[in-house]
């Protein structure tokens, strides 16, 4: 115990640990974030909530014009070394800082629950009309490649982002097909087949919501022979000794079977204003014939193991059969933020209380 | 073919109409009161005709009330006369046309007022129809101004029409007193002053006169039959043509939209289960308005209002506070707080001004604001329970809920100080203000809308935006006692007695305490906000501008306070940053619904977005300059 706390005293005074711990860096901490949070949300109203993301709240460094920012993610690893830095070498610990010292370790933890929802949480989305039933759900922005040989085995699967192609799809593509390569990357376009030009991709404007956007892939080999990859009519192609080329969603297995026996929609009385929508499922349980009923309904899920299951759309397709639209979390520290941000306002109120008790106090004794 | 639809229709309507001279209101008064309590289901919704008749005006002229031939009208008068006497008021200037180039592509005369009658614009209304349809053919990022104002005032023309056109059947029509007389009418009994539906029941007798051997009846008959078909066939295609969801219900069916046209139509077509019945009713009604039989019009309206309840019964719905809302509507208690609060801050500011402690004028000027605290108290408590919600789902709501956070705080801080009047005048000024652009923002239309799905849960809109206005609240407090703070500092720079410094720390202390609570409510509503998210879309944390926006705040406060802690600031700073906290507070409030819809919609939001500019640039202004003065007075005494 002593020994801690002779190297704490020896850490306080190393410049790195002062420089970490002090109020400089969380008034720079704070204020970077103020300005993110506000260009952000300016960027966002402009190019969407995913460009947002991948520029602003999701980036280590943001480049935007003339605005040049430290990222996000960089800020949060800045705030949790400078909060844990200053509760560990700075804070003068006493029985009335109590409510300081609950609220500043429930940021801590929000901080190690954002860190721990990043990496470790997924959400997709289940799209399922009346009377089907699926154990997969879509990813809403990341897409596949998926090569598979003639025995329909997938032999290659690559992962790319909705908005563009990286050097390292393209490595994994070469390690095996040397001789491909990536000519065109569209974030929302469709192939058609024309009588003259032969098959074209023809581009669309990228949408906001990046959910919406169709790529489109165009290849070629050493031949400049072009092959072409869309979503839009499943355009695929077979290259060589039976080699599959498909561009799909990226998906995800579910550990349960999800039928959808009915979708519902509420309204307002004589308005077409929807109150609310529900989903009528059954849950088939280790992929059985059979399954128990089970309701999802706006602000009431379904949760299974690490998964949830909320009601997130209701639409008519065009064959004009009801289908339902159900996001898919599957998160194992879900209720960390919970804890973090209980403690962060109870150490808030407790503080709030004490220091009105010392007011009243002190106005008791004037 | 709408066009032209349109065209013939207000032709033949505008036909039949009377113009008499002076207007009936005044006479009609007993009656109109009665009709306030007539329940109507609209948007969703049931309420008072009152309510909807106050939504109406609003949405048309964005007034509360209108002058029709030399009389101030309030919205039910108005709607009553609208409804029962459609030609009374039809030169009443109600229309409000933003964009002087729509009166002048109408090649109507522009009025310095920007209201036009419904007259005026029924004689352009093939110009009105041709030009909404150009525009709502365009998409909707590429309809300039002028096509959006377009839009509106074709769907407000038809939605008035509607409504006007809703007794039509009942009316008595002037062309068709020219079959009140001779020997049809004797043969047909028809009464001096007949309407459609009086002569449609004849429609058998017309028949047979067609074939009578009477020239003269054979004639008439043909013209009656001829008459009456392109009466209601205008109007079958008016209705079939347009939405016909505005057309007066007086049973709040909440299956179906049933009006008087709907019951006539079915009476025709043999459809049994509008029965003959309810179209009695309401032609009893109209005769009732019209030989202002009071009695008997009460019975009716009573009549009617029993048969919604029982459908509300049978759908097993709740039953609207009708009283509830009229006395709300009437009573306006939040009119009076708002003349409460002026009064408190008249009353708080000369005390201010005078420097004296507890002086009658802080007596009366607490005793004004405790009042309107309670008035305000008690409209919010209305809403609460008309809506049966909190009072907190849309702009308008929650500047009248913020305001009435911000005057019970202040009612607070008067209390544990009443030497000085800081509590009040803060508190009256901002909770004036912002019932001031709430009545503006009303005119937006309704302000009690049912919830959109992803609102509809009363936990969490009660919990997380409650919180989120509360903090709001405290933050924009602050900020108001910031300005307080600058003024008395700047005032006491040059000799400082110990009570002006008692009188700086106390403000000092509100400030802070104020900004502490601000943070501690937004970061609770943030939480909360985190958690109904989390519950209904999976996530905590979503990047979504409001959520943002309350972020924001939450830094903003945190950079306040740890810059107070570390020292890098003082008290004056410390009003500074309270200042800028408002600010950041506007920002996160309204700007969030500019960012929307950009700064190029007309109207509102376009005057939102100046304002708020404007607001920011003041309050720039007034750092700046106080920083500049604090400077130059603590040189010149070092």
């Amino acid at each position: 115990m002593l020994a801690l706390k002779g190297l704490l005293e020896k850490l306080r005074v190393v410049p790195l640990v002062k420089a970490l711990a002090s109020f400089k860096l969380n008034l720079f901490v704070l204020c970077s974030l103020a300005l993110l949070v506000f260009f952000g949300t300016i960027y966002q109203s402009k190019h969407g909530l995913y460009m947002a993301q991948k520029v602003f709240f999701d980036s280590l460094i943001v480049h935007d014009g003339w605005l040049i920012l430290p990222g996000v993610r960089l800020v949060m690893w800045l705030a949790f070394l400078n909060l844990s830095a200053f509760m560990i070498f700075k804070f003068k610990y006493t029985w009335k800082k109590i409510g300081l010292i609950v609220s500043h370790i429930g940021l801590i933890l929000i901080l190690v629950g954002g860190f721990y929802n990043l990496h470790f949480s997924t959400e997709s989305i289940l799209n399922l009309r009346e009377g089907e039933q699926s154990s997969k759900s879509e990813a809403y922005y990341d897409w596949q490649i998926l090569i598979a040989d003639s025995e329909k085995t997938v032999v290659l699967p690559i992962d790319i982002s909705s908005n563009k192609i990286s050097a390292k799809n393209i490595n994994t593509l070469n390690q095996v097909f040397p001789e491909l390569k990536i000519d065109k990357f569209y974030q929302n376009a469709r192939i058609f087949e024309t009588p003259f030009a032969g098959t074209i991709a023809k581009e669309f404007k990228v949408k906001q919501e990046y959910e919406q956007n169709q790529p489109c892939i165009v290849l070629s080999d050493k031949n400049n022979q072009e092959y072409f990859l869309d979503n839009f009519d499943h355009k695929s192609f077979d290259y060589q000794n039976g080699y599959k080329f498909i561009l799909k969603r990226k998906s995800y297995e579910l550990p349960i079977i999800i039928a959808l026996e009915d979708v519902e929609r509420e309204l307002h009385p004589n308005t077409q204003i929807a109150k609310s929508y529900s989903s009528k499922i059954i849950v088939k349980e280790n992929f059985a014939e059979q399954g128990r009923k089970a309701k999802i309904s706006m602000n009431k899920p379904f949760r299974y193991k690490d998964y949830t299951f909320f009601q997130s759309g209701f639409g008519i397709d065009s064959d004009s059969q009801e289908f339902t639209s159900l996001a898919v979390v599957k998160n194992k520290g879900r209720l960390l933020p919970y804890i973090a941000s209980l403690l962060t306002t109870l150490g808030l109120v407790v503080h709030s209380l004490i220091s009105l008790f010392n007011f009243l106090r002190r106005k008791v004794q004037n | 073919m709408r066009i032209l639809i349109t065209t013939l229709f207000c032709l033949v309507t505008q036909l039949f109409f009377f113009n008499s001279e002076a207007l009936a209101a005044g006479e009609y008064q007993a009656l109109n009161n009665k009709l306030q309590e007539l329940i109507i289901l609209d948007a969703g919704r049931y309420k008072p005709f009152d309510t909807y008749a106050q939504n109406k005006l609003l949405q048309f002229s964005g007034k509360s009330k209108i002058k029709a031939k030399d009389q101030n009208l309030d919205a039910y008068e108005w709607l009553s006369m609208v409804v029962f006497q459609p030609e009374q008021v039809e030169n009443a200037k109600l229309f409000l046309i933003n964009h002087p180039q729509i009166p002048e592509a109408l090649e109507i005369e522009i009025d310095h007022k920007r209201h036009y009658s419904y007259a005026q614009l029924r004689d352009h209304i093939d110009s009105i129809d041709k030009f909404a349809n150009s525009a709502m053919q365009k998409e909707e990022s590429s309809r300039t101004i002028v096509d959006q104002e377009f839009i509106r005032i074709f769907s407000n023309f038809h939605n008035y029409n509607q409504i006007s056109n809703s007794m039509a059947l009942f009316q008595s029509k002037s062309s068709l007193k020219f079959f009140s007389q001779g020997q049809i009418a004797k043969e047909l009994n028809i009464s001096p002053s007949p309407s459609i539906y009086e002569l449609s029941l004849k429609a058998k007798d017309i028949e047979r006169l067609i074939e009578s051997p009477s020239k003269e009846l054979n004639d008439s008959a043909l013209k009656l039959g001829f008459a009456l078909f392109s009466w209601i066939e205008s109007y079958r295609e008016y209705l079939n043509t347009y939405n016909s969801e505005e057309v007066f219900a007086f049973i709040a069916s909440p299956e179906t939209h049933i009006n008087p046209w709907t019951y006539f139509f079915a009476l025709q077509n043999k459809v049994e289960k509008y029965n003959a019945e309810n179209i009695e009713t309401v032609f009893e009604l109209q005769k009732s308005y019209d030989s202002q039989n009071l009695e008997k019009f009460t019975s009716i309206i009573d009549t009617l209002n029993k048969k919604s309840k029982d459908l509300i019964q049978e759908k097993k719905l709740t039953q609207p506070k009708i009283s509830l809302e009229l006395f709300y509507n009437n009573f306006s208690p939040l009119s009076k707080a708002k003349l409460l609060y002026l009064l408190s801050f008249i009353l708080a500011l000369l005390a201010f001004a005078s420097n004296k402690k507890e002086t009658i004028l802080h007596k009366v000027s607490s005793g004004a604001m405790l009042i309107a605290s309670i008035l305000h108290f008690s409209a919010v408590l209305s809403r609460i329970i008309i809506l049966e919600r909190a009072p907190v789902s849309n702009l308008y709501e929650t500047f009248v809920f913020v305001a009435l956070i911000i005057s019970i705080l202040g009612v607070i801080i008067q209390r544990i100080n009443k030497k000085y009047i800081f509590g009040n005048l803060s508190a009256s000024l901002s909770s004036f203000i912002l019932l001031i652009i709430a009545s503006k923002y009303a005119s937006d239309g309704d302000t009690m809308k049912v919830l959109i799905a992803v609102l509809d849960s009363n936990f969490w809109l009660s919990t997380h935006v409650v919180s989120e206005m509360i903090g709001y609240a405290g933050v924009s407090l602050a900020g108001l006692l910031g300005h307080l703070y600058i003024f008395k500092k700047l005032k006491y720079l040059n000799n400082q007695s110990p009570e002006q410094e008692q009188e700086l720390n106390f403000l000092n202390k509100s400030i802070l305490g104020m900004i502490a609570f601000g943070l501690l409510f937004t970061f609770l509503g943030t939480m909360l906000g985190g958690v109904w998210a989390d519950q209904s879309w999976g996530r905590f944390w979503g990047w979504d501008p409001k959520e943002n926006g309350a972020l924001l705040i939450i830094l903003w406060t945190a950079i306040t306070l740890h810059s107070r802690i570390a020292g890098y600031i003082k008290d004056f700073g410390l009003a500074i940053f309270a200042i800028i906290g408002t600010v950041v507070v506007m920002v996160s409030w309204f700007g969030v619904n500019l960012l929307g819809v950009g700064l190029h919609s007309y109207g509102f939001t376009q005057g939102l977005a100046m304002n708020l500019l404007s607001y920011i640039l003041f309050e720039l202004i007034f750092i700046l300059a106080s920083m500049f003065i604090y400077q130059r007075i603590t040189k010149k005494i070092s």
